[in-house]
């Protein structure tokens, strides 16, 4: 097939990439600590928050993005104290970020969640007989032989970012150029008959996905390897 | 010298000991499991908190209900040899040994002869750039009481050192504990269900069941000098 490249509209494909980095970037720094909390001390509510920060994984995107609405929409309770300070959020890629973040946080929490819980508390005391502190504990051996499960939830997350569409689409919009992502650009195109379109940016993605699990799995054995 | 008086709620039953051991000398928790013999070892090492009670080593307080003490683990200068030794799987040997080195403070100290030292007790210099999964049994328990060392403890707790080894391997650690006893001469806890292995290292015995110290005895070890000891061995 001869593709013409100079057809191919690549800000999708370069809006999905950064946004899918910034959102399990985000993502990881709010899930880690959150996961680890979680798993160390155990308080009243502890189930109904665990409840609540796993709802996006099983509620319809719409749902996602209309909560999303209410919440930064120019009249919603944060959007309205934004566009007070002259910013704005929905229609713009941040919102793109906002929502692809919402709907990954789950996937990475979960992972996490696991990934502590299967270490073995004995090494964590160990490591505080040995002279150190909660802080370097963690760093020097639960965060290490928590890894895969965490890389495995990045790899996740990752990729919901880079797959959303229904939670983005309502609070981001279609807007080329500026908040059309890969799956909106795929379902704008298919629904115009643009199939040329189509069918690149479908390969694209699916190339890429298949390529990251397999580098993925493959490391993830060699570091298992003890 | 390690001297203990505490108590403790379990959930299924009441925890209460209260024992003194001299340095050079091992006092030898034995009981079956589930007697409550690692929850003493882990209020020893503040890996827990006891109820109520007084845990002094060489006259520094470790733990105190009334004064309101409780140092943290890190300070209290334990060495801990765990039950599944819990040697770190992404380290090597060397990393797992010199894992607590930059939480020393002291100066002075020449910790690569210390090191070395250790190497040469424990006989496990030529396994440096190793992993635990490359470790037989009783490597990786030489190993765990290397890196338990090297902190230089001022006490060492044991948890069923004995527990997952044959009957050759066995005999030679009851050799190296009693050469540690010997040659670093600081008190040393050991928790065991074997009674044999109890009667073999223990200076003293204290019976635990449901927790609470049922019997405690001296064991004709005691009465006998140290050459004596490793005839007895």
């Amino acid at each position: 097939m001869n593709i013409p490249w100079d057809l191919i509209d690549w800000f999708p494909i370069w809006l999905s990439i950064k946004v899918a980095f910034l959102s399990a970037g985000l993502v990881a720094v709010l899930a880690l600590p959150l996961a680890r909390l979680m798993e160390k001390y155990s308080f009243r509510g502890r189930d109904a928050v665990e409840a609540f920060v796993t709802l996006p994984l099983v509620l319809p995107p719409s749902v996602v993005g209309y909560g999303l609405l209410v919440l930064i929409g120019r009249r919603g309770l944060l959007g309205n104290f934004l566009h007070n300070m002259g910013l704005s959020l929905v229609f713009t890629w941040w919102a793109v970020v906002i929502a692809a973040s919402v709907v990954a946080f789950p996937l990475m929490y979960q992972s996490a969640r696991g990934a502590f819980a299967s270490v073995n508390p004995d090494y964590e005391k160990a490591a505080r007989t040995l002279g150190a502190g909660e802080l370097a504990v963690f760093f020097r051996v639960t965060l290490p032989l928590a890894w895969p499960g965490i890389l495995s939830g990045l790899v996740l997350s990752f990729a919901r970012a880079m797959g959303e569409f229904g939670a983005t689409l309502m609070v981001a919009g279609n807007i080329p150029g500026r908040t059309q992502t890969i799956p909106l650009a795929i379902y704008f195109a298919v629904e115009s008959g643009d199939k040329l379109t189509a069918n690149t940016l479908v390969a694209i993605i699916s190339v890429f996905c298949f390529a990251l699990i397999l580098w993925v799995n493959r490391w993830k054995k060699k570091y298992q390897q003890y | 010298m390690l001297k203990a008086d505490f108590k403790k709620e379990l959930w299924h039953f009441n925890l209460q000991v209260s024992f003194e051991v001299f340095a050079g000398q091992v006092l030898v928790l034995w009981g079956p499991s589930g007697a409550g013999k690692t929850t003493v070892l882990e209020c020893l090492a503040g890996l827990r908190h006891p109820d109520e009670g007084q845990i002094s080593l060489n006259k520094k307080l470790l733990f105190s209900s009334i004064d309101r003490i409780n140092l943290p683990s890190r300070k209290r200068r334990i060495g801990y040899l765990f039950q599944n030794y819990a040697l770190f799987p992404h380290m090597t040997v060397g990393e797992n040994i010199d894992f607590g080195r930059r939480y020393q403070s002291d100066k002075d100290f020449s910790y690569q002869r210390w090191r070395k030292d250790l190497m040469e007790a424990f006989g496990i210099g030529h396994l440096i750039t190793r992993y635990s999964y490359q470790l037989s049994g009783g490597e990786k328990q030489r190993v765990a009481l290397a890196r338990a060392m090297a902190v230089r403890p001022d006490l060492l707790l044991l948890d069923e050192p004995f527990s997952s080894l044959d009957h050759e391997t066995k005999l030679d650690l009851r050799h190296e504990l009693n050469a540690v006893k010997k040659t670093w001469d600081i008190p040393v806890v050991l928790v065991t269900h074997d009674r044999e292995d109890a009667d073999a290292l223990g200076d003293c015995i204290i019976t635990i069941d449901h927790g609470q110290m049922i019997q405690s005895q001296r064991t004709q070890t005691a009465y006998n000098n140290d050459t004596q000891i490793y005839t007895v061995l």
